[in-house]
Order: C-alpha cells, then sequence, then structure tokens
C-alpha cells in the first residue's frame, strides 16, 4: 500500500515539474521556419565579407594562392 | 610547377601543371579556344547556334555537345529546375544578343517569360538531339564547368584548369598537400575537387534606370532578384560547382545555406550590400 502511494507521488510530482518545465519554454512563434544563413552555427564570418562555411573535406590554409575561383 | 595564361570563353583562363611540359598547356589553350568557337552562341556558326536554329527537328550532335546537353538536362534535375540552359530568349530579351565586349543591345522585357521544364524543351539521344521549336539553350556556365572537368582529365594527373572562375583542380598540387585556391576571402586546399563562383555584378549593365545582369531565374524569365550577390562551391567538379552557385545564388540567403549543405563541400555567400 505504502509503495502504491509512493508511485502515485512520484508520478503526480513529476507530471507537475513536466508541465512547468513545458510552459516555461514555449517555442516562440515568430521564429522563422527556416533559418537563415546566421543562424547557421558552423557558417563564419569571412575576411571577404558575408559566411563561408567548409567541410572537412577542404582544408583552409595559408599558403598563397595560385588562382581563384570568381564569377565572370 | 608550369602555367599559361590567356583568354578564352569571354574571360580570363589559367592552367597549372606539375610535371606538365609548357607544350601540353599551349595545348591545353588552343583546345579551349576551339572550344569556344564551336560552342559559343555568339558564333552563327557554331554548333550551338546551329543546332539551335534547327529547333523542332532531330539534329545531329558530337560527342561534345552531346555531353554538354546531357550535362544541362542533368543540371536542372540536381538543382530542382534552378539552372535551366532553355533560357535563351531571356537572355535575348534582357539585350544579351552579342558579346558584352561589344554590348548590350536594348532589352525588351515584355519577350521574356518562364521557360516550360527543359526535359520538355530538350530530348538527348545518342548522336542526335531535339529542341522545341521556338527555344534555345545558352549552355553558359555550363559549359565552362564542362570543360574545365573534361581539359584536366585530358591535361594530366597533377593540373589545375581555371576557365574564367570555374575550376578543377587534379591530384596534390605543387606541393601533393592539394592544390591553392582563393575562395571567398581565405586560401582553401582542393584535390580533385571543383569551384566556381556565381554572382549577378558581373556581366551586368543599366537598360535606363533599369540595372540588368545576365542571370536569369527561370521561374519568372527575368534577372534574379536575390540578396546575394555572389556565391562561390565547392564540390566534386567543376559543373557540379558551377550549378550548385547558381542554384543557390537564386535561393536567396534563407535557403542557399541549407541547401549548400547537402550539395557541396563548401561555400561563401556575400550578400548584395558587400
Amino acid at each position: 500500500m505504502l509503495l502504491k502511494a509512493a508511485a502515485t507521488v512520484l508520478t503526480l510530482v513529476a507530471a507537475a515539474a513536466a508541465a512547468v518545465h513545458v510552459g516555461g519554454h514555449l517555442k516562440n512563434p515568430a521564429a522563422p521556419l527556416h533559418p537563415g544563413v546566421l543562424g547557421t552555427p558552423s557558417a563564419i564570418s569571412s575576411p571577404a565579407g558575408g559566411w563561408l562555411k567548409l567541410s572537412p573535406a577542404v582544408r583552409v590554409s595559408d599558403v598563397q594562392t595560385v588562382t581563384s575561383t570568381y564569377a565572370s | 610547377m608550369e602555367e599559361a595564361r590567356f583568354e578564352g570563353l569571354g574571360s580570363t583562363c589559367h592552367l597549372l601543371g606539375v610535371g606538365l611540359e609548357q607544350g601540353r598547356l599551349s595545348w591545353g589553350a588552343a583546345w579551349v579556344a576551339e572550344m569556344h568557337h564551336r560552342f559559343s552562341r555568339f558564333e552563327p556558326d557554331s554548333e550551338i547556334s546551329r543546332f539551335n536554329e534547327k529547333a523542332g527537328q532531330w539534329a545531329g550532335v558530337t560527342s561534345e555537345l552531346e555531353q554538354m546537353l546531357r550535362a544541362a538536362l542533368d543540371a536542372y534535375q540536381l538543382s530542382g529546375g534552378l539552372v535551366h540552359a532553355g533560357v535563351l530568349g531571356s537572355m535575348l530579351a534582357i539585350g544579351y544578343t552579342r558579346s558584352l565586349a561589344v554590348g548590350p543591345t536594348t532589352a525588351v522585357l515584355t519577350g521574356a517569360a518562364p521557360p516550360p521544364p527543359l526535359p520538355e524543351l530538350l530530348e538527348v539521344d545518342e548522336g542526335r538531339a531535339r529542341l522545341q521549336a521556338g527555344f534555345g539553350i545558352d549552355l553558359g556556365g555550363i559549359a565552362k564547368g564542362w570543360l574545365a572537368d573534361r581539359l584536366a582529365s585530358e591535361l594530366g594527373e597533377n593540373c589545375l584548369v581555371n576557365l574564367g572562375g570555374d575550376l578543377f583542380a587534379s591530384g596534390g598540387g605543387p606541393d601533393g598537400t592539394g592544390w591553392p585556391i582563393g575562395l571567398g576571402g581565405v586560401t582553401v586546399l582542393l584535390s580533385s575537387q571543383g569551384a566556381a563562383t556565381s554572382g549577378t555584378w558581373r556581366r551586368a549593365w543599366a537598360q535606363g534606370a533599369v540595372r540588368v545582369h545576365h542571370l536569369i531565374d527561370p521561374r519568372t524569365g527575368l534577372p534574379a532578384v536575390s540578396d546575394l550577390s555572389e556565391v562561390s562551391v565547392v564540390a566534386s567538379n567543376a559543373v557540379d560547382a558551377e550549378v550548385h552557385a547558381k542554384a543557390a545564388l537564386l535561393l536567396g540567403s534563407e535557403k542557399a545555406a541549407a541547401y549548400l549543405d547537402v550539395h557541396a563541400h563548401g561555400w561563401w555567400l556575400a550578400p548584395q550590400s558587400r
């Protein structure tokens, strides 16, 4: 009997705590559905302006460039 | 390391090779010049001009043109329809009727319209292709990327081919760690990878009070309106990099990052206000 009462109290306490936690962490309804570039955690500001992101397949170096990609 | 710089494909080209003879790079420059004459829409006797003239009927095509047309269809699929080689009508409507070295002609934007899906316009079979009557193909950046990939495969195991910013780096470069390439203000090392940049600030001009540029959005048939001025991409090869850079620019900054995270090895996005 005591065990049942303890389990019931524990369940009620957990449910109440969860309700309080969820109520205090509501999703911001004004947040955009698709995060913008600035929201991409691993994108960094580029020295040339804008945002840069490189996968492990592309390494950064301080060696002098031999050529560049550019719009033409 | 040997290198060669020359003008070709309406821009500056740069070939580099480790362990290659200068004569091999000279051959590469001559090959690019030949390809320019064969695939420039500004040359009336070029293969692409003659193919466009035969719109509405099956036309024989060379192996190179067949492969470029297939690459155009692949680009359309890969980009979800954003990279569309069938926007020649819009190109002509905005005044991009001849080389910009000569200058654009007067724009008639009322003649610009979204084209039907490319697979509905273009059929490619072995040694022949058919374009729907009333439409034309502009291979544009797809040709540059395809040619860079192709030339790199011909030149040797350790070379770099840069055709107007569309490039493919083959092998380990001068010191074996990769070819050092400028991208977005940093130096990146590329090995067996391609890179390309798409932008709206080059090949742009004013038509009265309206600023016009060559990058057509197939959803509108008009020059793209984007909050990005330039996008550089690293991918498996030059033609894929070209496709993804253009698609990302058309998508705009809100969606470009998510798109490129899936498709690219690396990217740089520059906003219009840069």
